[in-house]
């Protein structure tokens, strides 16, 4: 919590984006059983780069030490860090 | 693995002490029951200010309703102790930046703070900085998945709440149907996420 912690008021027009990206994978023939098979799915189509490396994973097959292991591998390629709590 | 973070410190408006709070998944169930059926019964405030208030129509459960086959939309609320909501954020991880166009982003189609948490609209407001923890998720969110925190949003034009969200690093970058577009740049998320405590 920063210093700047406040009373926000409302934002948003409860309307979808105008502008949605048209340059998307579609994946959503692959089964998403968990939070993480899912953040790893959007991964892969947000970042059409990804396809060519990551597009025959399937998901279904993996155990979660390996999804994770796929994961630090997508991240590592696009450049994403871990983001780390600060211990307080 | 840390994919996105569960709790929050909100602060309670009348001592100043930092509670905690968590964050989920908002239901169509939880906006029936907690949001639209609660947040703006039994609220000291006069109809008049409440008619004011841009979100007093909004309806969060039909509106999750309408997005039940939608894949791209995330929706949380920020729950308390005594299971109240205290605000609750809908976005999209779609959408292309207001910025460069060529860009994804998180798109914020909704947020709010309960009507009790609003100083201009309550004589004793509950809790402060949900808002923020709201939209410092949506920046979470939106870095993990690989678009480097960009967050936009459509804000309403009156001076609080422009002012509430250029104070915290979105700034304003065009006009869309009355509303300003706003969006949060890489530079301003990374530096708001490490202000709440995150480190690469």
């Amino acid at each position: 919590m920063t210093k700047m912690a406040d009373f926000a008021p409302p934002a948003g027009g409860m309307r979808p984006p105008r502008n949605v990206r048209t340059d998307l994978d579609d994946l959503s023939a692959v089964r998403v059983k968990s939070e993480l098979d899912l953040h790893i799915v959007r991964m892969l189509e947000l970042h059409p780069k990804l396809k060519v490396r990551f597009r025959n994973y399937d998901l279904a097959s993996l155990d979660h030490d390996t999804k994770t292991t796929l994961l630090n591998d997508i991240n590592l390629v696009l450049g994403v860090k871990t983001l780390k709590k600060r211990d307080t | 693995m840390l994919l996105l973070p569960n709790e929050i410190d909100l602060v309670r408006a009348e001592d100043n002490y930092v509670v905690e709070a968590r964050f989920v998944r908002l239901s169509r169930t939880i906006a029936k029951t907690k949001i639209d059926g609660t947040w703006w019964q039994d609220l000291d405030a006069p109809t008049e200010m409440r008619k004011r208030e841009n979100d007093n129509s909004w309806h969060w459960a039909s509106r999750l309703g309408e997005l039940r086959n939608s894949r791209w939309h995330e929706a949380f609320a920020i729950e308390t102790l005594d299971g109240d909501i205290q605000g609750a954020i809908l976005y999209w991880l779609n959408a292309r930046s207001f910025v460069e166009s060529e860009k994804g982003a998180v798109y914020v189609e909704a947020l709010s703070t309960a009507p009790r948490n609003r100083s201009w609209l309550v004589s004793s407001p509950l809790y402060r900085g949900v808002g923020e923890g709201l939209l410092v998720r949506a920046a979470f969110h939106s870095y993990v998945v690989g678009l480097e925190g960009r967050v936009n949003l459509l804000s309403f034009r009156d001076e609080r709440t422009i002012s509430f969200y250029t104070k915290r690093g979105v700034e304003s970058v065009g006009e869309e149907d009355g509303l300003e577009q706003m969006e949060l740049s890489p530079t301003e998320a990374f530096r708001w996420l490490r202000d709440e405590g995150y480190d690469l």
